[in-house]
C-alpha cells in the first residue's frame, strides 16, 4: 500500500519521531509504514490520516493506483 | 522503540529480575556447597533460580501486549527465527548423535540463548528494515 505521509510530514515539518509520538507508536512503525515495509492496520491508518486533517483515501492508496499515477 | 517511560519500566523490572536470578545462583551454590539438607530441600534450592526467570516471561509479556503493531509484528518474527533456529539446531545434533558419538549439551543454556539470540534478532530485523 503506498501512501503520501513523508510528503505531509515534509509540509508539516514533522519527524518521524513527532508524528510517532502524536500516533503513540514508535518511530521504527511510521519509518517502515512511511516506507511500505508495513501495512498499517485500518485503525491506525484512520490515525494517520486524523493527524494530518485528511481522509484516509488522501494519504493511503492502492500500489496500482500509484503506477497508473505515475505513467 | 521509543525511549517512554513503558520501555524504562520494563527496563528496570527485566533487569530486576536478572539480579534476583544471580542472587539466587549464588545463593543457589554457597548452600549446596555448605549446607548438609535432605534431597528435597536440595532441589528445591537448586530449582530457585528459575523463579526470576519466570517473572521475566511475564514482564515481558506485559511488554509485548504494549508494543505497537509494527514491533508487535517484528517480535513475533523475531521469535519465529529464534524458535526455527532452536529446533533445526536441536534435531541436527539428534540426527548426529543418533550416528555418531557427540558431544554433551548444556540444556540449561537454552533459555539464555533464546533470551539473548531474540533480542538479537529483534535488533536486525529492526537495523533491516531501519537502514
Amino acid at each position: 500500500m503506498n501512501n503520501r505521509i513523508k510528503v505531509l510530514r515534509a509540509e508539516r515539518d514533522w519527524s518521524q519521531q513527532v508524528l510517532a509520538d502524536r500516533l503513540g507508536v514508535s518511530r521504527q512503525a511510521v519509518n517502515a509504514i512511511e516506507r511500505r515495509k508495513h501495512d498499517p492496520s485500518l485503525q491506525l491508518a484512520f490515525n494517520i490520516a486524523a493527524q494530518f486533517g485528511h481522509q484516509i483515501e488522501d494519504v493511503f492508496f492502492p500500489e496500482t493506483q500509484s503506477n497508473l499515477e505515475d505513467g | 522503540m521509543k525511549d517512554s517511560t513503558p520501555e524504562k519500566i520494563f527496563v528496570k523490572h527485566f533487569m530486576t529480575a536478572m539480579l534476583v536470578f544471580l542472587i539466587l545462583i549464588a545463593v543457589q551454590t554457597f548452600t549446596l556447597e555448605l549446607l548438609n539438607m535432605p534431597i528435597w530441600l536440595q532441589v528445591m534450592v537448586t530449582l530457585l533460580p528459575v523463579l526470576p526467570l519466570i517473572w521475566a516471561f511475564f514482564i515481558f509479556r506485559v511488554q509485548y501486549r504494549a508494543l505497537d503493531e509494527y514491533m508487535k509484528a517484528l517480535t513475533g518474527e523475531a521469535f519465529l527465527w529464534i524458535i526455527g533456529i532452536l529446533c533445526f539446531s536441536s534435531f541436527i545434533y539428534g540426527m548426529l548423535a543418533m550416528k555418531f558419538a557427540m558431544p554433551p549439551v548444556e540444556l540449561a543454556l537454552i533459555t539464555p540463548i533464546v533470551f539473548a539470540g531474540h533480542g538479537l534478532i529483534l535488533r536486525l530485523l529492526i537495523w533491516k528494515d531501519d537502514e
